[in-house]
C-alpha cells in the first residue's frame, strides 16, 4: 500500500492567490498547514510559475507570485505539488492522488481555494483541434514556451481576453482579431477612471494590447469555426439590438490556426459540493459558486472555509484579501488566537471587481442560440444538441435529468465543460431558468482515479490507521 | 535531450517539458481521435476537460498535466474503444 496520512490543523485545497494567502495567514497564526495543488508548481492561473522564472511581459506578476509562495514556505506551510483532490467528507477528511500514491489529510479545518476554469459555450466547430480556451493558450505560451498557433483569433467576453491578447502578441503570435461581445470599451474605461488606485495596473494591462486596437471587434461573437481536422477559418457576427447574432453582419476570418474562446470563468465547486457546502447562482459571477460569510469565509459546513474564485469570480485581488480572512478564521476554528483580516481591503477589491463585471456583458442569449442540432454539447460523451432537445421533450428538466437521459455530463470532466452550454441552450430553446437547471451533482471520486489509490486513501483515513 | 516514444516512433524531447505542449507542436494541434473518430486537441490546458488524454506507459494520463520523463512511452488514442 502506498498512502501517506497527515493529521494537521489546516488543509488548503488549491495553491492560487486565495489558497496561498490563506496558507500564509494560518501558518503565521501558528497552525500546521498543508496545501494541496494540482500542478507542478503552485501559483494557480494568476501566479503561474514558469520553470525559467520571472521573464517576459508577465514578469512582475510571476515575481509577485514567487514571493508569496516563498513567504508561505518560510512560514512553515507544506506544499504538496501534483496533488489532485478526488474526495472529501466533512469530518473533515480530504483524499488526494499524487501520481500512483494516495494522500489523506485529517485536518481540523479546511480552506477551499479551488479557483475556476474557463467558461466556454458550444458552437459549430468548437471541438476542432486548434480551438481552445484563452487559459489554455496562456499556459502554452507562458509556461511551456509554445505558441497555441501562429495566426490566432481571441474571442469571448471579459478583461482576460485583453491580458492573453497582449501576452500572445509579445510571444510572437499574429493576433488577427479580438472578438469581444461587449458593445464598446466605454464602460470599462469610465470604470477604471473612477478607481485611481488601479490606474497603474490598468496601464500595464492596456499598453501591451494598444498596438492591437485595430484588431478588436466589439459587440460580436464567434458563430462557427471550420476546418477538416483542424480549425482553418472562423466566422463572427455582430450582435443585434435584440442581443442575438445578426446574420447579415458576418465576417469570415481565413487562414486561422488557433481560436481561443472563453466567456469568463466557472467556479470549481466539485470538491466543496462533496463536503455538502451550500451554493448560490449568479451567472455574472460565473454561475454556481459557494455561499460564504464574507467576514470569515465560512461556508455552510462548520470547519470548512472558502476564498477566491470558487466563491464567485472576482479576480486575484479580492482572492488575496479573502484568502487571508479565511486562513485566519480557519486558524481560529483550529484553536489558535488569530486576527480577522482586513475586511475593508476585501470590500475595496470587490468594488473594483463588480465594476469590471458590470463593464462586460456576456451575451447569454446569443450563446444559447449558437449550437445547431448536430453540434456536440458534451465533449466527453459526444452528445449533440438534438439529443439534449429530445431529452427535454421527454421530460428532463435539470442537469441531473439531462445527464441520466443522455449521458451529457457523465464523462471524465463531470460536466465542468458542458454545464454552462447545456444551461444556456435549454434557457434559450426551452425557457428553463439556468439557476433552477442546477449544477451537475458531485460524486465520489470527483476525478478519474485508479481504484487502488481510492482504496489506499480510504484505508489511510480510518481512525487508528 | 531525452528520447521518448510516441506511437512507436522515437522522438527527441526535453525531460521536464510539458507533454501536452510537445504533442501540440508535433501534431499540428491534433492529439487524439474520439470514439466517433473526431479529432481533438488541447482544449482547457489545465487538467479540467480530459480532451488531451493519452496513454503514458500504458496508463491514461492528461498530457497537459504530464512532465516528460526519459524513456516515456506515449500512445495516442485513435478512436478504438
Amino acid at each position: 500500500m502506498s498512502a501517506t496520512r497527515i493529521d494537521c490543523d489546516i488543509c488548503i485545497v488549491g495553491g492560487g492567490p486565495a489558497g496561498l494567502s490563506a496558507a500564509l495567514a494560518a501558518a503565521k497564526a501558528g497552525a500546521t498547514v498543508h496545501l494541496l495543488d494540482l500542478f507542478e508548481r503552485p501559483g494557480g492561473q494568476y501566479f503561474m510559475q514558469p520553470a525559467a522564472g520571472a521573464h517576459g511581459p508577465a514578469r512582475r506578476q510571476i515575481a509577485a507570485g514567487g514571493r508569496l509562495i516563498a513567504a508561505a514556505r518560510a512560514a512553515g506551510v507544506t506544499v504538496h505539488e501534483n496533488a489532485e483532490v478526488f474526495g472529501a467528507y466533512a469530518d473533515p477528511v480530504i483524499y488526494a492522488r499524487v501520481g500512483e500514491s494516495a494522500l489523506t489529510l485529517r485536518p481540523k479545518a479546511v480552506v477551499i481555494a479551488t479557483g475556476a476554469h474557463d467558461r466556454v459555450a458550444p458552437f459549430p466547430g468548437w471541438t476542432l483541434p486548434g480551438v481552445m480556451t484563452p487559459g489554455a493558450g496562456q499556459r502554452l505560451a507562458k509556461l511551456h514556451g509554445t505558441l497555441p498557433g501562429r495566426r490566432v483569433v481571441l474571442a469571448g467576453c471579459g478583461p482576460f481576453l485583453m491580458v492573453v491578447a497582449g501576452q500572445l502578441r509579445a510571444a510572437g503570435c499574429d493576433v488577427l482579431r479580438v472578438v469581444e461581445a461587449t458593445p464598446s470599451p466605454r464602460a470599462l474605461l469610465a470604470g477604471i477612471a473612477r478607481h485611481p488606485a488601479r490606474w497603474g495596473e490598468a496601464l500595464r494591462l492596456l499598453t501591451p494590447v494598444a498596438p492591437l486596437a485595430g484588431r478588436f471587434r466589439f459587440g460580436a461573437v464567434v458563430t462557427a469555426a471550420a476546418g477538416d481536422d483542424h480549425v482553418r477559418s472562423v466566422t463572427i457576427a455582430r450582435l443585434g439590438a435584440d442581443g442575438l447574432p445578426d446574420e447579415r453582419a458576418r465576417e469570415t476570418i481565413a487562414d486561422v490556426d488557433a481560436l481561443l474562446v472563453g466567456h469568463g470563468f466557472r467556479p470549481s465547486i466539485e470538491v466543496p459540493r462533496l463536503l455538502g457546502c451550500a451554493i448560490d447562482f449568479d451567472q455574472d459571477a460565473g454561475g454556481h459558486h459557494l455561499r460564504i460569510d464574507r467576514a470569515t469565509g465560512a461556508t455552510s459546513v462548520p470547519g470548512i472555509f472558502a476564498a477566491g474564485e470558487v466563491t464567485g469570480v472576482a479576480g486575484a485581488r479580492p482572492a488575496l484579501a479573502a484568502g487571508t480572512i479565511a486562513g485566519l478564521a480557519a486558524a481560529r476554528h483550529a484553536g489558535f488566537a488569530a486576527g480577522k483580516g482586513d475586511e475593508r481591503a476585501l470590500a475595496r477589491a470587490l468594488d473594483f471587481a463588480l465594476m469590471l463585471r458590470r463593464a462586460y456583458r456576456v451575451p447569454y442569449r446569443a450563446l444559447g442560440r449558437l449550437p445547431r442540432p448536430e453540434t456536440v454539447l458534451c465533449r466527453c460523451e459526444e452528445i449533440d444538441a438534438a439529443t439534449v432537445a429530445a431529452a427535454h421533450a421527454d421530460g428532463a428538466r435539470d442537469a441531473a435529468g439531462i445527464k441520466l437521459w443522455t449521458r451529457a455530463g457523465m464523462g471524465p470532466c463531470q460536466g465542468r465543460g458542458c454545464g454552462f452550454g447545456l444551461g444556456l441552450q435549454l434557457a434559450e430553446t426551452a425557457g428553463l431558468d439556468p439557476a433552477a437547471f442546477g449544477a451537475n451533482p458531485s460524486r465520489f471520486p470527483a476525478r478519474p482515479v485508479p481504484l487502488s489509490v481510492v482504496a489506499d486513501a480510504l484505508a489511510a483515513g480510518e481512525d487508528g490507521a | 535531450m531525452s528520447d521518448i516514444t510516441i506511437d512507436g516512433e522515437t522522438v527527441a524531447a526535453t525531460a521536464g517539458d510539458n507533454l501536452g505542449a510537445l504533442l501540440h507542436r508535433l501534431g499540428d494541434a491534433r492529439l487524439r481521435a474520439t470514439l466517433s473518430g473526431a479529432p481533438r486537441g488541447l482544449f482547457c490546458g489545465m487538467g479540467t476537460c480530459f480532451d488531451c488524454v493519452v496513454l503514458v506507459d500504458g496508463k491514461p494520463a492528461r498530457a497537459c498535466l504530464t512532465a516528460i520523463r526519459p524513456g516515456m512511452v506515449v500512445e495516442r488514442q485513435g478512436g478504438q474503444p
